[in-house]
């Protein structure tokens, strides 16, 4: 039985619900979830998250180094300003520029890629070097794909897997641009691909940049304001679990695996590492070597996900200025001899 | 007495039609009895997955009935476009005969280039059969785990595009020839440029000027004016490396000769007005395009 009281501060919370709904043109179902997400700060979230997004670029340093590339996009009108703690990520302001950014010559020579902050940092807590066997689940486009090649310079091994032939296309494009000369891609499955990589062939590192709701980019794509309930994140939700379970079971033992989404719901994040590795005894969550973003939830909605989960990190679009990501490196004991 | 309205002719043709492909049918099946016919073209074809870009192989029942010689011959191309299916979408190595072609290829952009990169034992030659032959250039050390990939399933891509293999036009029709690829292009030219130095003399280059360079990777070709280079030994048939003023790779070029012919000689001098470029008077040189960066934004997205 509910008091007065609660009932009272129920109908008020639902009153703010709807209001907040109409100001800012999102689903009731989503502002709830923003309050469930960010409890203390939700209001300033949903404000960030009608700020434009900033123009970043990410310097392709299998190409050329980030001094020379700033000096040419200055020669044509751009303003570029370093991103903090990413040595080959810029800023950029075109306004002085009559060319789009992707239209330049230096983008046609691969010598840098579009792609958010928020991106780029996936790929620097995972952190692959050269001479790995690298595998990357959910490839196509391929932004994090090319930033791997970058980190592991050329040498190694690279496998990108996409499920969309017509999104293949434009990784091979962007692999070729981008002069990546270690990739291997493969039309296909991801939960399907267990059997592809047995004991000789098992990957060192997985980065698995799962399929999400898209949340966390409301500022570049706003069709997941209107989410209306649980039910339609439902389905990729059990397709993130399967992802993580076969990334998890083929990854090789000492190895790491990063889990991201661009989604600011738990029940994509914290929830899905939690319910997955329920079924894993040698894996645990590790905290990345750059201390960037803040520590993922420990608790929602009486939902525990352990003191582990502190270990993962949540970029919030309010105190970082950019999208919405959530990063949970995980790793695989090595087997007792 | 008018008694075949629009619907019962219709219905009787498709009666007719239904008989014929009865008789076709038994045609079919007292065929089979034959010892000719092999188990293999016993199933039915028409359940086995189709690849797209190939037309569906259905052996009719026209092919059956004809006479000996016939039947041969359309067994033949059946088992071969199925073998030709079969390999479609594989990442496997390259042939001999294709390796061949890539080798006379290699020769005409710099006698000695293809040995020096086979010497260097760096890299294995794979092919993928779908939409068309493409070429790949793959690293040694990746070699074990693609041929792994590609025996269980589909390897799109895999190293360095080198090239393709098309239809070449020769005079007396089409022949099978390799073409090379923006980006083996540009693995050529670093190479040459970081490991063979000797060889920068040998292959052809030429820098063009900025307003050429725009116009080279909107995909145009060039006049000779856009050249700032010296282009009196430029020679046809031979590949030219495209590079802008600061000796960045553009892309790959071939020297094309026109006549001159639709231009009047001088009534005075008796001569026709000779391009300052051209070494003589009945011909015109430009640049044709073949491949260069802009591609990415022109057809990949």
């Amino acid at each position: 039985m509910t008091t007065p009281t609660e009932e009272n501060h129920q109908e008020k919370e639902k009153e703010s619900i709807t209001q907040l709904a109409k100001e800012f043109n999102y689903s009731p179902f989503m502002i709830e979830q923003l309050m469930k997400n960010y409890p203390q700060d939700y209001k300033d979230v949903l404000i960030a998250f009608e700020q434009p997004p900033l123009e970043t670029i990410r310097v392709n340093t299998l190409k050329i180094t980030p001094e020379a590339l700033k000096q040419k996009l200055e020669k044509k009108g751009f303003k570029l300003r370093k991103i903090p703690g990413i040595d080959y990520g810029y800023y950029v302001d075109s306004t002085g520029a009559r060319i789009a950014l992707g239209a330049t010559h230096e983008y046609l020579f691969g010598y840098y890629y579009l792609q958010s902050m928020a991106s780029m940092l996936t790929v620097h807590f995972l952190y692959p070097e050269p001479d790995e066997f690298v595998l990357d689940m959910c490839a196509a486009p391929g932004s994090k794909t090319t930033q791997i090649g970058q980190f592991m310079k050329n040498k190694g091994k690279l496998v990108a897997i996409d499920i969309n032939e017509n999104r293949t296309k434009t990784l091979k494009a962007n692999l070729r641009r981008c002069g990546v000369e270690n990739a291997i891609v493969v039309l296909n499955d991801s939960t399907l691909i267990q059997p592809l990589f047995t004991k000789t062939h098992r990957p060192d590192k997985i980065l698995l940049d799962a399929p999400c709701s898209g949340s966390g980019i409301i500022k570049i794509d706003k069709t997941p304001k209107r989410t209306k309930s649980y039910e339609e994140l439902k389905d990729l939700i059990k397709l993130q679990k399967k992802l993580l379970t076969v990334g998890l079971s083929i990854l090789k033992p000492g190895g790491t695996l990063l889990y991201s989404t661009c989604s600011f719901h738990y029940l994509e994040n914290e929830a899905v590492v939690h319910d997955v590795l329920k079924k894993f005894t040698d894996i645990e969550i590790i905290e990345p070597a750059i201390d960037i973003g803040m520590p993922a939830l420990e608790e929602v909605e009486g939902m525990e996900f352990g003191i582990d989960m502190l270990k993962a990190r949540r970029l919030y679009p309010n105190i970082h200025d950019s999208d919405a990501f959530f990063y949970c490196l995980l790793k695989k004991k090595e087997k007792a001899k | 007495m008018k008694k075949n309205t629009r619907k019962e002719r219709k219905k009787e043709k498709n009666r007719d039609t239904m008989v014929l492909e009865k008789t076709r049918e038994t045609s079919h099946k007292n065929k089979r009895t034959d010892k000719t016919f092999t188990p293999e073209r016993e199933t039915n074809p028409k359940k086995k997955a189709s690849i797209p870009g190939l037309p569906k192989i259905i052996p009719t029942a026209k092919s059956v009935i004809v006479g000996k010689e016939k039947k041969s011959k359309k067994v033949k191309s059946y088992k071969k476009i199925k073998k030709e299916k079969s390999k479609l979408g594989q990442f496997t190595t390259v042939n001999t005969t294709n390796i061949n072609l890539i080798k006379e290829y290699f020769e005409t952009i710099c006698p000695g280039l293809y040995d020096k990169l086979a010497r260097l034992n760096r890299y294995v030659l794979y092919q993928y059969n779908y939409p068309e032959r493409e070429i790949y250039l793959v690293p040694a050390e990746m070699s074990t785990l693609v041929r792994h990939l590609g025996r269980s399933t589909t390897v799109q891509h895999a190293g360095i595009l080198l090239g393709y293999f098309r239809l070449k036009k020769t005079r007396t029709g089409f022949t099978k020839g390799f073409f090379l690829s923006f980006e083996g292009g540009k693995f050529l030219y670093d190479l040459i440029k970081r490991e063979f130095p000797e060889f920068l003399s040998k292959i052809q280059t030429v820098k063009l000027s900025e307003k050429g360079e725009k116009e080279f990777l909107y995909g145009q070709d060039l006049k000779l004016h856009a050249v700032t280079t010296p282009t009196e030994n430029l020679k046809k048939k031979k590949l030219i490396f495209v590079l802008n003023q600061e000796g960045e790779y553009l892309g790959l070029a071939l020297l094309r000769v026109q006549q001159a012919g639709i231009n009047k000689p001088d009534e005075e001098t008796g001569y026709k007005p000779r391009d300052r470029f051209s070494r003589s008077q009945n011909f015109l040189l430009s640049l044709m395009h073949l491949a260069d960066a802009g591609y990415y934004l022109r057809k990949a997205g």
